[in-house]
């Protein structure tokens, strides 16, 4: 059977709207952890009112995921300063949807962030700091592989990994600041 | 791969270095399995930072920078000692456990003549101290701040001290004529000054610094005053029976002790903001220019903005935010605007309220000031102690 065809992307309607539900699941799930369930759920269904408003074109689960990723940043960040300032209970419509406007808080964290991760990255060792430094440069992991003289990609991946991990450690934990 | 190996690719996720196949497995996986995407939710944050061109600079800068390792250059010495000592080790086991032949029985020596050592062979003994040490008295050297053409002016006085502890004096002193000194010569006071009666208590370790200024006061009645007229300094005077005295800091000396009766005036440099205008010159550099430099209504030109402290930032121009965010201390911060009235705010605390409001709350707490009083009760100031006050500039640049 030939499933039904979404006229705006001209590809079957199954595909895009199992993507969505599996990433309303995860994000439920995700935003749960950190907020109540209730409004994790009114969270995700944000994020999926966004993807479909602004978003319709994109249907590949590779372009879906960090682009709904990116989107539940944006509102979980709004929620969480909402929270700040007024208490806890935060109706989901007073958080902006995202928008490619900048706020001087956004700009302000993601300085933060950058500020303490410049810091992290002068404690790693040499070896680490090398293949941060390629990665920043745009290389990608077989690049890198061949530049280092790896025998294999799955040694990158884990050299990668475990320098990543050193580098959580360094920055506390977590990429962000922990109030 | 199975999910814990791509938990691997999580690092070029971030760093946008992933390949098409890597991720298209990645994302997949994660829409499969939450942990997954947990985790790569929580690398949002790092993603969003490295996908900013400056902050990627940033860090790209931190990576080419060579890591202080300051022990590396007595790295060789420290394993040569460590194998000349092993060796030795060595030596000293072999040479202790090895079987020694029994020697001859030596005759045996009852008494011997012992001969004075000559007198040019003696160690010299130190004579007894009598009296201690005294340091030639210091001149007076007042500290000069560098003169800056574009000073802001500097905090309340009473955001400066924001320590001053009231306790018995063990000896006041009265009747001793009074005498005064500045920060920077306090290290003259302290041995000008009168020996005290009962030792004073080791000295705190000396702060880092960065750290704010500190005066710690004991005294069985301080008088405290401050001086908020001058806008660079700020003056505390200690006096009627101050037994100790204690300034640390960046400009201050690391320790000073005044003994007791004598009036003090420390002169604090408190932390403030600096700030610079630029003007795009030749060769699209930015020239600094003086604060008073008439700017064209609508140019564009860049504020530089260097706090003494680390804090919260915030430059209005009016109701509207140019800057809201972190700032380290003597890490200047670049602004583009245009010629108005804008101002400053620097909070230890990131602000919570409406910015339409935060320029008057900040004139409030500053007024707050710390809370002196005199030994009758009298009213000199007061402050929340311990809570460094905002520090407030108006910034106006001109217009033609």
């Amino acid at each position: 059977m030939v499933p039904p065809m979404d006229p705006a992307t001209a590809r079957p309607a199954t595909e895009r709207d199992s993507v969505l539900a599996a990433l309303r699941e995860r994000i439920v799930a995700y935003a749960a952890s950190r907020i109540s369930r209730d409004t994790a759920e009114d969270l995700a269904q944000e994020v999926l009112l966004v993807i479909h408003e602004k978003y319709r074109e994109v249907h590949q689960p590779a372009e879906l995921l960090p682009l709904a990723m990116q989107i539940l940043r944006y509102k979980m960040m709004a929620h969480f300063r909402k929270s700040e300032r007024h208490g806890d209970e935060v109706p989901l419509e007073d958080c902006p949807l995202a928008s490619d406007g900048e706020s001087p808080e956004d700009f302000a964290r993601r300085r933060e962030i950058s500020l303490r991760l410049a810091a992290a990255v002068k404690k790693l060792g040499a070896e680490c700091r090398r293949l941060m430094r390629l990665k920043l440069e745009g290389r990608t992991f077989p690049e890198i592989r061949a530049l280092l003289g790896a025998r294999s990609l799955n040694t990158v991946y884990t050299w990668d990994f475990r320098c990543r991990k050193h580098l959580l450690e360094l920055m506390g934990g977590s990429w962000e600041v922990r109030e | 791969m199975t999910p814990p190996d791509l938990k691997k690719l999580l690092g070029g996720y971030a760093a946008g270095t992933l390949t098409p196949e890597e991720r298209r497995a990645l994302f997949d996986a994660a829409l499969a399995d939450q942990t997954l995407f947990d985790a790569l939710a929580d690398e949002e944050a790092l993603r969003e930072v490295l996908a900013d061109p400056a902050c990627r600079e940033r860090v790209q800068a931190a990576l080419v920078e060579n890591p202080p390792t300051p022990f590396r250059p007595w790295r060789p010495a420290v394993w040569t000692l460590a194998a000349a000592a092993a060796a030795a080790a060595v030596v000293l086991t072999v040479a202790v456990l090895r079987p020694r032949p029994v020697p001859p029985a030596a005759p045996r020596q009852v008494a011997m003549a012992h001969k004075p050592a000559s007198p040019e062979l003696l160690p010299a003994t130190p004579a007894p101290s009598s009296a201690p040490t005294t340091r030639p008295p210091t001149t007076r050297a007042t500290k000069s701040l560098p003169m800056r053409a574009l000073v802001a002016p500097r905090q309340e006085p009473s955001a400066s001290v924001p320590a001053v502890a009231a306790e018995p004096a063990p000896a006041p002193n009265a009747g001793v004529v009074g005498g005064k000194l500045d920060s920077s010569a306090l290290a003259a006071a302290e041995v000008a000054a009168p020996p005290a009666a009962n030792a004073a208590p080791p000295p705190p370790p000396p702060l880092p610094r960065s750290v704010q200024q500190t005066v710690a006061v004991e005294a069985a009645a301080p008088l405290i005053e401050t001086t908020p007229s001058d806008a660079k300094n700020q003056q505390v005077v200690v006096s009627q029976q101050a037994t100790q005295v204690t300034i640390a800091g960046r400009d201050a000396a690391e320790l000073v002790k005044v003994m007791p009766g004598l009036v003090v005036t420390a002169r604090l440099a408190v932390p403030g903001l600096r700030y610079t205008l630029l003007r795009r010159g030749e060769g699209d550099k930015d020239v600094e220019v003086p604060s008073d430099t008439p700017f064209g209504r609508h140019e564009s030109l860049r504020l530089r903005i260097e706090p003494e402290q680390g804090g919260y930032l915030y430059v209005l121009a009016g109701k509207r935010a140019l800057y809201a965010g972190p700032v380290v201390a003597n890490q200047p911060v670049l602004i583009v605007t245009r010629p108005g009235v804008l101002q400053a705010v620097l909070l230890p605390q990131p602000d919570s309220g409406p910015l339409s409001t935060l320029v008057s709350r900040a004139r409030q707490r500053q007024q707050e000031g710390i809370r002196f009083q005199r030994p009758d009760g009298t009213h000199l100031g007061s402050a929340q102690p311990g809570q460094p006050a905002p520090i407030l500039i108006e910034i106006s640049i001109k217009s033609r």
